[in-house]
């Protein structure tokens, strides 16, 4: 096989905005947001949700559902949303299954409560766990297949069961950036020629009160949502939140020959690590590369690029340096925003649901604004979008996702004329 | 295209730390499994295991005072260290002296750190606020609030060991941790390969750290996929006509992937080459494999198209041999399927006979046994292959001593959990 170009042809997203491509596209025109200041101060408002998630109307082997996790169902529902989306068939993956390749960010919180059931009742007054009472019947209470739920690749391979994709197939669990990557190594998956099309994204899990204790302590999440604010000195952190994106990536000719629509193609991928903690001049010069590097894959200039889909998600320490680097490498000229204002911060999936909105924004030439700002870094200095969403008819835009782990990714986006 | 090579390998397996430890205890048929002492596991949860060793790590990372002292407190995650150390400095891959790092990536699989680890310390939390009518979240995280809980390590508990390697050992290149079930670094080996190959980096740390924890031995005691076999002399018999489910295991297995040109303009000593990769999913259930075995015949048979070889140039293939009814039946038909008659000439052994299936590090641990097969011309034995299955009728070295062979290439299958199969070619570098 030659080396080609890929596009994307198809996306499945749940995010606080909704469920799927349309409503997301119907939130952008009218300015919603998926994230409600916190009414009432206990653990079911501090996590933005996706709403009105009903899986069984999207997942096809409905007797499986009762085994799947949530990552799971958010997965195999946004395959389906995805595969819709594209105007593919199952069909159309069994044709040709090993040509179909699946690469997939997989968030895995590890909470306790799924042992709970088993656990609670082997745990004495004291309590103190009787391993004896576990070891012979409390253990038990888990179902078989309970296994499936703690593998970060079973939902991966779920969705290659659900439609008979028999090429490369793997999980990436690189924390916060798994989703982005993925969409990155799906990217050179098809520029090699090692696949036709790709499932690929990230899906983040059930974000459980002990896993969501422990992003509190460590000073990454709020507790309420509206402290999160991306490119503000007062932001407290980011807003934790549900949601799973997921792309069809064709390459060009497979496109061009079913006529499919294309979101944009991928044009450029960087992948670093910045392995110390550090922060301002010298964590900006890390992002810095890694958007360079990614321009230099592209073949473009900065002066290319007309909006900036940034990795924010209201972290100081990231978000200065993020503003910092962009305002070094692009000055006032693209617009800047970021996905996380309006869905928060949805962990393994962030960058991928961030390359969704960089696609709206492409196609349909209307960029989101930011939300919940008060003072931002290098205003003026940056081209922020405020108060409501911009038209402009962009050709190029950049997205990053860096991790508060140390992982930068970015992604760079053409706009195709097709759609 | 690029030629890529293993120019380092490190090991920690339940024999100890090393390479060679392993290599010399694999060629004496010796039994690493044993009953696991430092989790409390009770009733009918299976209680043998590859146990990770208990290591000193002081006369490893006290040569290095900057790779002590940053090295994280988790002992099992101190003890991969020691694999990755041995590894490196066999290559003489020295990432702190160098300028930049930006071209070695990290591609190693482990397990993700979880809170199953504390579990002492939320039981009296989980017993609190579980009652009748179910798990009430808002109580349970209320009292997360006011309770002040023990010592815990400092992981993010999305941290995973490519992160501490990067940062002990300063390396700016691309991560990726990459999940297939039983044959993740079989992936991560294959997704190096091809970033070398194809020119996005010049050097990978590559392989798979594990070690086993509450959940994977009550997850898997429940599915079914453990032996029942309590004796750890005799319950791991990979391809023998008793075996009845696999033995866990845990350990490491690193290895320094270049590319050609970076391995000679460093002047390193070149271990064998990779290459083949081969890679197709089952798509067909979570928990069994095909038993017509499509994909894991196609996945050898791509192997070798990549490597543009014959069947009969193959001497020796590490079996991902786990010790199931299933798994060593259709990995079986899988060979016949792809190598056809050759297939009955070809020596097999299985590794996880002797230190148990270490999930994310197996596949590592088994591309280094492949690489010690090449380098030596022998061959280890599969403990406990005493009686010949009917349907089982290929040449599994059986358990006794190590065989000589001439040997030119060695296959390494891995096959996972959701469908997931991987081979991998080394070749002796010439």
């Amino acid at each position: 096989m030659l080396s080609t170009n890929a596009v994307i042809t198809g996306i499945g997203i749940l995010s606080p905005i909704g469920i799927g491509i349309e409503a997301h596209l119907y939130g952008l025109k009218k300015g919603f947001t998926g994230l409600k200041p916190v009414q009432e101060k206990i653990f079911d408002h501090f996590i933005a949700k996706v709403p009105d998630f009903c899986p069984g109307e999207y997942i096809r082997n409905k007797k499986a559902l009762k085994f799947f996790s949530q990552q799971t169902k958010f997965g195999c529902t946004a395959a389906e949303l995805a595969i819709r989306d594209a105007h593919l068939t199952p069909e159309v993956f069994k044709q040709d299954s090993q040509n179909n390749a699946l690469i997939i960010g997989a968030g895995n919180t590890l909470g306790l409560r799924p042992i709970a059931e088993a656990l609670v009742p082997c745990v004495n007054e004291q309590g103190l766990i009787d391993y004896v009472e576990f070891g012979e019947t409390g253990y038990r209470r888990l179902p078989p297949l309970w296994i499936l739920s703690r593998l970060p690749n079973t939902t991966a391979g779920q969705i290659s069961i659900e439609y008979g994709i028999q090429g490369l197939n793997y999980s990436i669990v690189n924390g916060v950036n798994s989703g982005i990557v993925a969409l990155g190594e799906a990217f050179l998956l098809i520029k090699h020629g090692r696949a036709f099309r790709v499932i690929c994204g990230g899906i983040e899990d059930e974000i459980m009160p002990d896993s969501f204790h422990r992003l509190l302590q460590d000073s990454y999440a709020v507790e309420m949502i509206e402290d999160s604010k991306p490119f503000c000195h007062d932001s407290q952190g980011f807003a934790c939140s549900e949601g799973t994106a997921l792309f069809i990536i064709e390459t060009e000719a497979e496109a061009l020959e079913r006529q499919a629509k294309i979101y944009g193609e991928i044009v450029g991928y960087s992948n670093y690590y910045v392995p110390e903690r550090c922060k301002d001049k010298q964590l900006a010069i890390h992002f810095k590369k890694c958007m360079l590097k990614a321009l230099e894959m592209a073949g473009i200039s900065p002066m290319k690029v007309d909006f900036i889909q940034a990795s924010a998600g209201g972290i100081e320490r990231l978000d200065f340096a993020e503003a910092m680097a962009i305002q070094e490498i692009f000055g006032e000229r693209p617009f800047v925003t970021t996905a996380q204002a309006h869905v928060g911060n949805t962990l393994v999936a962030s960058g991928s649901i961030s390359v969704v909105f960089a696609c709206l924004g492409l196609v349909t030439g209307l960029i989101a604004p930011l939300q919940n700002y008060t003072k931002l870094y290098f205003d003026p200095g940056l081209h922020y979008i405020k108060e409501r969403a911009v038209e402009a008819q962009s050709h190029y835009c950049l997205i990053n996702s860096f991790s508060h782990l140390g992982e930068t990714c970015t992604i760079i986006l053409k706009k195709r004329s097709t759609i | 295209m690029r030629r890529v090579v293993v120019t380092g390998m490190g090991a920690v397996t339940p024999f100890g730390a090393g390479v060679d430890l392993l290599w010399n205890s694999l060629l004496s048929n010796k039994n690493g499994i044993s009953k696991i002492k430092h989790l409390e596991l009770h009733g009918d949860i299976v209680q043998i295991a590859g146990v990770l060793p208990t290591l000193d790590h002081q006369p490893f990372l006290e040569k290095d005072p900057v790779l002590f002292t940053r090295t994280p407190e988790d002992d099992s995650v101190r003890s991969f260290f020691v694999a990755v150390y041995e590894a490196l400095n066999q290559a003489g891959l020295h990432p702190l002296k160098m300028a930049s790092t930006d071209m070695i990536a990290c591609c190693i699989a482990d397990r993700k750190m979880g809170l199953i680890q504390y579990i002492e310390q939320y039981a009296p939390l989980l017993k609190a606020v579980n009652k009748e009518n179910g798990f009430d979240n808002n109580s349970y995280y209320n009292l997360l609030k006011t309770t002040r809980l023990g010592k815990m390590t400092r992981f993010d508990d999305s941290d995973s060991i490519n992160h501490f390697v990067a940062r002990i050992y300063h390396i700016t290149g691309p991560q990726l941790s990459v999940a297939t079930a039983c044959a993740s670094s079989n992936t991560a080996i294959g997704e190096a390969f091809m970033k070398i190959k194809y020119g996005y980096v010049e050097a990978a740390i590559v392989g798979g750290a594990y070690n086993l924890d509450l959940n994977s031995m009550i997850g898997f005691t429940r599915i079914g996929a453990l032996t029942s076999n309590p004796d750890p002399e005799i319950a791991c018999r990979p391809f023998d006509a008793r075996r009845d489910g696999f033995v866990m295991g845990s350990g490491c297995g690193i290895l320094i992937l270049e590319s050609l040109e970076f391995a000679r303009c460093r002047g390193a000593s070149i271990l064998g080459e990779i290459v083949g990769y081969g890679y197709f999913s089952d798509a067909y259930r979570s928990t069994d494999p095909d038993p017509k075995a499509l994909a894991s015949t196609a996945t050898i048979q791509s192997c070798l198209k990549m490597a543009r070889i014959y069947p009969e140039e193959i001497g020796y293939i590490n079996a991902h041999g786990t010790s199931t009814k299933m798994n060593d039946l259709t990995e079986t038909v899988a060979i016949k399927r792809a190598l056809k008659e050759h297939a009955y000439q070809i020596p097999i052994s299985s590794t996880k006979s002797m230190i148990g299936h270490s999930i994310m590090a197996s596949a590592a641990i088994e591309g280094i046994v492949c690489l010690k097969s090449i380098q030596t011309g022998l061959v280890h034995p599969t403990r406990n292959w005493i009686e010949r299955d009917p349907e089982l009728d290929l040449d599994y070295v059986p358990n006794q001593r190590p065989r000589e062979i001439k040997l030119k290439y060695a296959l390494s299958n891995s096959f996972g959990f959701g469908g997931q199969n991987s081979s991998i070619l080394y070749r002796k570098f010439f």
